[in-house]
């Protein structure tokens, strides 16, 4: 049983981490928290399981290939007309941009899509693993190979190529970056694409393990958030860390303490993180950013 | 000081009396809209006390708005005096919010955002499970109405009246609180925390009484809405919903009275002027909100300063003398280090 409640924990907290890893690059970057991040999740979700599998019938690596496009050209789009004029403005400014945008991407999937949830039809849901006296859904285990195949190809990027290199520079300290000769202008779209990506992937993997509504992203990107907050905020480690930590606790929390509580236990959680270690796991001590 | 004080009583009270005949004449459905809206100057208001005068990003306000309410509602029901469970229920909110703005005293920037939105989640989770009290999912029904002696506040177009008087009120005190040296102090601290702490300003106690009095005026909403409408249901008072409050402010603009007035009014009315375009309103107004942000980042009464900034600074360009004399300064630190 307690095996089970790992692995599903585990695959939920991927889910979280993938999130949170989006949330964090664009904060590192431009030092803005994002509050429609969920609802990417959400519209990329809604992408995969209404227009491709529903519509057109695509395979399904085809289809992650599809929703990964889309994803990355609305991420650049978002990072040259919303972000950019606003970079001189103040941090609550840009957060209440960003609340706009998940007003409106919620409403507008509404309107595409209608208000009845959809149900996603997955190939790995079928696939059952016994493990001696356990059993594990495929979705769960396609989730975290899919968590691990990503973290990998990231590292790679991140040490061996030009691009990749020129994203962390930009992300530790996007002056400097700039000065150095990287065209940070460039290099912020290509993180803002690659974080709706990142955000991308957590919808199509979410898609089948509940029913995909509008609502469905906004609860999950506030869990990521709480998510970079235990691992510590603006940490790469951290977001992942945080977020599989979160969704074992939760698996465990709803199923020994109360399922009704869940989210009262991860935000209470979350609120002893800020006041006895705002720092979170990873922490080294808050600087303020100027 | 003292003309300007007069000509703004009486903007106010020609505008009141503008309203009242408005509520004579308009339908009953508008005049339904323009009470949320005159609760949404109220939480707004409230709201601009932490965010806009204090400069502390809080997501709270629709906690301590349900807070209040449901507060108010559960002693009515029990058949306690009205007047009483309303001052309580403002109260006990004010109690919340100044055991929130204690924590919040180490946090800044988006962490207290976060902080105190994952306060508004757990409020929201407590309404809705807590079943014996709050009704659940449900909430609670027949509130009864407000009454002043025999009358009873029972139509939109007698609450009309009632909430008007507490907007102004709640609106007044807001102007009063941003001339008064209180005021000064917390945009003092605002501006840049450790000078106002190095001048001896206290700045752990103003932030715990912006706190304390964002929730007041959030409290004292939430009773409003209950006897406004006879029923309260969690999902009014969802964490998702406190993110209206902090677009209403900031597309009206910060720090000032009028900005949270016309963001709340501005939010209330846009989606129902937008009614015409059926099912896709709300996306409109998303994107209505996206479009004022990147036009006016500083809000809407903004506008008028940016046109003005850029006239001021035509005028006070730099001759070259300062140039050279601010060079000449910097060189000189250098030298001394």
């Amino acid at each position: 049983m307690s095996l089970q409640l790992i692995i599903s924990g585990l695959a939920m907290g991927a889910i979280y981490a993938l999130i949170a890893l989006g949330f964090t690059l664009i904060w590192n970057a431009v030092g803005i928290v994002n509050f429609a991040q969920g609802e990417l999740v959400m519209i990329a979700a809604y992408v995969s399981a209404g227009w491709l599998a529903m519509s057109l019938h695509l395979p399904w690596v085809l289809n992650l290939l599809m929703v990964m496009i889309f994803m990355a050209i609305f991420g650049i789009f978002i990072a040259r007309w919303m972000y950019h004029p606003l970079r001189k403005s103040s941090q609550l400014s840009a957060i209440v941009a960003t609340i706009g945008l998940s007003l409106f991407l919620k409403n507008i999937a509404v309107l595409i899509w209608g208000p009845e949830p959809l149900i996603d039809p997955s190939p790995f849901k079928a696939v059952t693993l016994h493990v001696g006296r356990a059993a594990f859904s495929g979705q769960y285990i396609s989730i975290l190979a899919a968590l691990l195949i990503l973290m990998g190809l990231q590292v790679f990027m991140f040490r061996r190529t030009q691009v990749g290199r020129a994203m962390q520079a930009t992300a530790q300290d996007g002056e400097v970056a700039r000065l150095m000769g990287v065209n940070t202008k460039t290099i912020i779209s290509i993180i803002f694409a690659y974080a709706f990506v990142l955000a991308g992937i957590a919808g199509v993997l979410m898609a089948p393990l509940f029913y995909v509504s509008a609502d469905m992203g906004s609860l999950v990107a506030l869990k990521a958030f709480a998510a970079c907050i235990i691992g510590g905020f603006g940490n790469v480690q951290g977001a992942l860390v945080g977020g599989l930590i979160l969704g074992v606790l939760e698996a465990f929390g709803s199923y020994f303490i109360s399922s009704q509580y869940v989210d009262v236990i991860s935000f209470g959680l979350l609120i002893a993180f800020l006041i006895f270690r705002p720092q979170g796991i990873f922490g080294e001590p808050i600087m303020e950013r100027p | 000081m003292k003309r300007r004080i007069a000509v703004v009583s009486i903007t106010l009270i020609i505008a009141y009396t503008v309203l009242l005949f408005l509520a004579q004449v308009l339908d009953v459905y508008y005049v339904h809209v323009l009470n949320v809206a005159l609760i949404n100057i109220m939480l707004a208001v409230g709201l601009n006390f932490i965010v806009g005068f204090g400069g502390q990003i809080s997501m709270a306000q629709s906690a301590f708005f349900g807070i209040g309410s449901y507060t108010y509602s559960i002693l009515v029901l029990h058949h306690s005096p009205m007047l009483l469970d309303a001052v309580f229920a403002v109260i006990i909110t004010g109690i919340v919010g100044l055991a929130l703005g204690w924590p919040a005293l180490k946090l800044k920037g988006h962490y207290l955002a976060l902080a105190t939105l994952g306060f508004g989640v757990i409020m929201g989770e407590l309404m809705t499970n807590l079943e014996h009290i709050t009704g659940g999912a449900n909430g609670l029904t027949g509130i009864p109405p407000f009454s002043i002696g025999s009358l009873q506040l029972n139509t939109d177009g007698r609450m009309f009246v009632l909430l008007l008087a507490v907007a102004f009120l709640t609106v007044i005190l807001s102007i009063i609180f941003s001339k008064s040296p209180i005021g000064m102090r917390t945009r003092a601290f605002r501006d840049d925390e450790t000078a106002a702490s190095m001048v001896g300003i206290n700045v752990s106690l103003m932030k715990i009484m912006l706190f304390t009095v964002s929730a007041m005026f959030a409290g004292l909403a939430g009773v409003l809405y209950a006897g406004l409408l006879g029923y309260i249901s969690p999902d009014v008072f969802a964490w998702s919903t406190t993110f209206n409050y902090l677009v209403m402010i900031v597309v009206g603009g910060l720090g000032s009275t009028a900005g949270p007035v016309i963001g709340a009014l501005l939010f209330t009315f846009i989606p129902e002027w937008l009614r015409f375009l059926k099912d896709s309103y709300m996306a409109v107004f998303g994107l209505v909100v996206i479009i004022m942000i990147v036009v006016a980042p500083e809000g809407l009464k903004g506008l008028g300063a940016v046109v003005w900034a850029r006239h001021l600074k035509r005028l006070f360009r730099r001759n070259p003398e300062n140039l050279k004399a601010s060079r000449e300064g910097t060189a000189y630190e250098h030298h001394s280090n």
